[in-house]
């Protein structure tokens, strides 16, 4: 069932309040199960609050994303393992993240927009933000990971050789 | 915030959307991916395969004519294929093999300025998107390799794992490798190719030890009717070796304990009477789940049972002859019939004097390969 008049107030975790129709909300497992429990009356059309832990500028991304996709058919298809193609995302989706990287911390948003699909169990949202973080580092190399994932090596020259060598048994 | 920081979950769907070689590389980034989490981020495959190739593969033949190299079983002369990686006692190449690009391993040598190649030993990993190879030496290969993946891959799950034994000296060091291998990745559905009779008590600890996963077994070898009546319920159980005892019944294959959902006898040697039969296709047609049962058979059984319900050789599509209903005709090649819940497909092969029944009470499951 859709809910298109229902509209649901979310407070996030610095205070903010957004209020979203539940056309939106419907994709958030979370957002879902917290009015479930309210017991609220659908039909009453009410305004319902719900406390998110996700902070005011992650979920207007997050709001952003669900209002381009908030016809996309559920429960999220999850597709089978010899589907775990990365290559495949919507032109629109990657626009929406491209537009992140204007920003001075890219990797930090992407990093709390995944956090918040988790936390708000969206799974088209979490199964595009993990693409593209994928993507990010997907036939680099070690050196190119460390600085995509701004990772310090931290190895011993024994620990990496022990490591090498074990790669090295997989890479025949 | 860093990758290291994100949930859990969150880090197995990524893993998920990375290769195996991606994540090898990942291992070497810093110590908290190479040492502290990636056991619990290996993710999840498809598809797995093990399969332990002999020395003696068949399936390569030597193209050197005027080789003398007796000392070598399976040699055969590379021409134009490219060397990968120098191994200390044996060099892997590509070569074409079936018309499919196959990595194998093989020792190499030279003689009269022609390479010469002797097909090793070898056990062939398929993890996911990772292929290897492993020369195959003693059993202590198998603890190495046992190591290593618990070491790299623990945690990883398979829908589907594959394993194939060409090697009949070393089947049981090999199915002690499985049983430890079963404890350390999750795997939904075994998959046993190539197995002999003499395995056939390993095998079944395996299937017992992991009740409620999915198990297909192909029995390649001469198939025991003790053993072959012993085989605990399979998804699915394949025999393509001949029965070593002449003639084997094909009911009390189907209709002991183990109810295999899947039945596949491939060869014409099996043994049916028309009562046999018709107690097969109201087993199939009252069963609640799909049922299927191939199995090949000389001429005899099949005349046998079309004379005894009057289904004539003229019989054409939607013509009835008692409960059955004729579906399909091809004439002196196949019979399709309907019989209450069950399709009953007869294949006959004049020439070599016999025939094939599938019966099954599923449309799809009709065409069993």
């Amino acid at each position: 069932r859709i809910y298109p008049l229902m509209r649901v107030t979310l407070t996030t975790s610095d205070g903010a309040s957004v209020t979203v129709s539940r056309q939106l909300t419907k994709h958030s497992g979370f957002i879902e199960k917290a009015i479930t429990d309210m017991a609220v009356d659908d039909n009453a059309v009410p305004l319902s609050a719900v406390a998110v832990d996700v902070d005011d500028a992650t979920l207007k991304l997050v709001i952003e994303w669900l209002t381009e996709h908030r016809d996309d058919a559920l429960p999220y298809p999850e597709k089978t393992d010899e589907e775990r193609r990365a290559d495949d995302i919507p032109a629109w989706d990657q626009a929406f993240v491209q537009k992140w990287d204007t920003k001075e911390d890219q990797q930090q948003t992407l990093y709390a927009v995944i956090t918040a699909a988790d936390k708000l169990d969206i799974k088209g949202l979490l199964d595009m933000t993990c693409k593209t973080l994928a993507n990010k580092i997907n036939g680099k190399t070690v050196e190119e990971m460390r600085e995509i994932l701004q990772l310090e090596c931290d190895f011993t020259e024994e620990e990496l050789a022990e490591i090498r060598k074990e790669n090295a048994w997989c890479e025949n | 915030m860093d990758i290291l920081s994100l949930p859990d979950l969150v880090l197995r769907r990524l893993m998920r959307k990375m290769t195996i070689k991606d994540r090898l590389n990942l291992r070497l980034t810093c110590r908290a991916c190479g040492l502290g989490r990636r056991h619990t981020h290996a993710g999840c495959f498809d598809y797995g395969r093990i399969s332990h190739c002999t020395a003696n593969n068949p399936a390569i033949r030597c193209k050197a004519e005027t080789c003398t190299c007796k000392e070598w079983h399976g040699h055969a002369l590379l021409e134009g294929s490219k060397i990968i990686t120098r191994g200390s006692d044996g060099l892997i190449y590509n070569v074409s093999y079936n018309q499919r690009n196959r990595r194998m391993v093989y020792s190499v040598r030279e003689q009269d300025g022609m390479k010469h190649i002797k097909i090793e030993s070898a056990l062939s990993i398929a993890l996911g998107d990772a292929s290897f190879n492993l020369l195959y030496s003693s059993t202590d290969d198998f603890e190495q390799l046992h190591n290593l993946i618990k070491r790299l891959f623990s945690g990883i799950s398979f829908n589907k794992f594959e394993f194939k034994l060409d090697d009949p000296n070393s089947g049981e060091p090999f199915l002690e490798f499985i049983h430890k291998l079963a404890m350390e990745i999750r795997i939904d559905h075994f998959v046993f190719n190539h197995f002999m009779n003499w395995y056939w008590d390993s095998v079944t600890k395996l299937i017992v030890d992991y009740p409620n996963r999915k198990h297909n077994v192909d029995f390649e070898s001469h198939a025991v009717k003790n053993i072959l009546l012993a085989i605990p319920a399979l998804e699915k159980l394949s025999v393509s070796g001949y029965p070593i005892h002449y003639m084997i019944c094909v009911f009390p294959l189907f209709s002991a304990n183990a109810t295999h959902k899947t039945l596949v006898l491939g060869q014409d040697y099996w043994q049916i009477t028309t009562a046999d039969l018709m107690a097969i296709m109201q087993v199939v047609s009252e069963a609640n789940s799909k049922r299927s049962v191939q199995f090949g058979v000389m001429i005899r059984p099949i005349t046998s049972f079309l004379d005894d319900y009057n289904i004539p050789e003229s019989a054409q599509a939607c013509e009835i002859f008692g409960e059955f209903e004729v579906c399909e005709v091809q004439p002196k090649q196949l019979k399709v019939l309907r019989y209450r819940n069950c399709r009953i497909r007869i294949e006959i092969y004049e020439p070599l004097n016999c025939g094939k029944f599938t019966i099954s009470n599923v449309d799809e499951q009709l065409y069993i390969h």
